[in-house]
């Protein structure tokens, strides 16, 4: 059973998937679509005949882009940027729930009288593992992802929510750190620090490293323009 | 006689500021005027209407509010401004000289075929 609404939406996807068409343009294709189907339902078509003819009149999808990237040349360009600092705020939260991760698991095993070296080195392992994870599914959850970042009520809910999630995060890190200091003795602190260095410093040359290869992953998997 | 791709393309301008002179309008009904005035002799795909509106709109020839009418649809009305109207004079100008240029080749050498 052929849904109106529902070819309309696909439809409508499907042209936002191309970076050079804004909402408002698809608002407007979408409602000249609308009038096309109803005028020619009443010349007596029916739905699926109708939209079937109006999207062939709309035109091709890309060739549309293209006409409107010519109006608007740097869209495309703003919207990647859009992403590349979207990345940066994920990359933020992502750390901020990492190390609260870290500094929990620290606090927990000093509760537990472990060695200081020992949880120190502990707590950043939990850091890492928290983050690559995370990371990991993020970018693996990236096209459902996407596909719920559609209109612009969840981009800026997703924005404001990131951006609170990363405030409580910091604050939280800062009150973890304080305590820690507060509550044990400089000695045990300064062992805990001195081992969650070493491998920091190893974190430091991996991460990029790995942000590296997810870049060339990426880069070769992305579509192929056919000629 | 379907007019080729070209032409079509190069008489937009004039003629969506054309429709638009005569009063605001909305890219679906726009369409619709181009189809009845040509005959249906000028074809356009339809979603390449928008990005020349759009570039009018950007030149402040015409501007544009969208609006939903009396039970209607949300639409993007189309209007000329002062601009686009001294624009369409000009064009109006070019297309006259062409077509008399042409009209003058034409009229000297009559085509008896």
């Amino acid at each position: 059973m052929f849904q109106l609404d529902t070819a309309i939406t696909n439809w409508r996807n499907s042209l936002l998937s191309n970076q050079n068409i804004t909402d408002g343009n698809a608002d407007e294709l979408e409602s000249h679509l609308r009038d096309e189907i109803d005028s020619l339902m009443l010349s007596g078509l029916t739905e699926e005949e109708g939209f079937m003819i109006s999207t062939h009149r709309i035109g091709d999808h890309r060739e549309v882009g293209q006409e409107f990237a010519k109006v608007n040349p740097s869209l495309a360009w703003r919207r990647r940027a859009f992403w590349m600092f979207f990345g940066i705020l994920v990359s933020m939260l992502v750390s901020g729930i990492a190390s609260l991760c870290s500094n929990g698991s620290a606090v927990l095993l000093t509760w537990l009288n472990v060695d200081a070296y020992i949880s120190g080195v502990a707590s950043v392992a939990v850091y890492i593992g928290v983050f690559m994870m995370i990371m990991f599914s993020v970018i693996f959850g990236l096209s459902v992802f996407t596909k719920a970042m559609k209109n612009r009520l969840s981009v800026s809910m997703t924005l404001i929510l990131c951006m609170l999630s990363i405030v409580i995060l910091k604050a939280a890190a800062i009150a973890f750190n304080v305590l820690r200091v507060r509550l044990l003795d400089i000695e045990t602190v300064g062992k805990m620090a001195l081992a969650s260095s070493y491998i920091n410093m190893a974190w430091s040359v991996l991460w990029p490293a790995i942000v590296g290869v997810m870049l060339f992953v990426l880069w070769s998997s992305r579509p192929q323009r056919v000629r | 006689m379907a007019i080729p791709k070209d032409l079509v393309a190069a008489s937009a301008t004039p003629l969506i500021l054309s429709i638009l002179s005569r009063g605001e309008s909305y890219g679906y009904a726009i369409i619709k005027e181009v189809h009845t005035l040509s005959g249906g002799q000028m074809q356009w795909t339809d979603g390449m209407l928008y990005p020349v509106l759009h570039r009018l709109e950007k030149q402040k020839l015409i501007v544009s509010e969208t609006r939903k009418p009396e039970n209607g649809r949300m639409r993007k009305y189309y209007r000329i401004k002062e601009e686009g109207s001294k624009a369409l004079e000009a064009h109006k100008q070019q297309w006259t000289a062409v077509y008399e240029t042409l009209k003058q080749v034409w009229e000297a050498n009559p085509c008896f075929s």
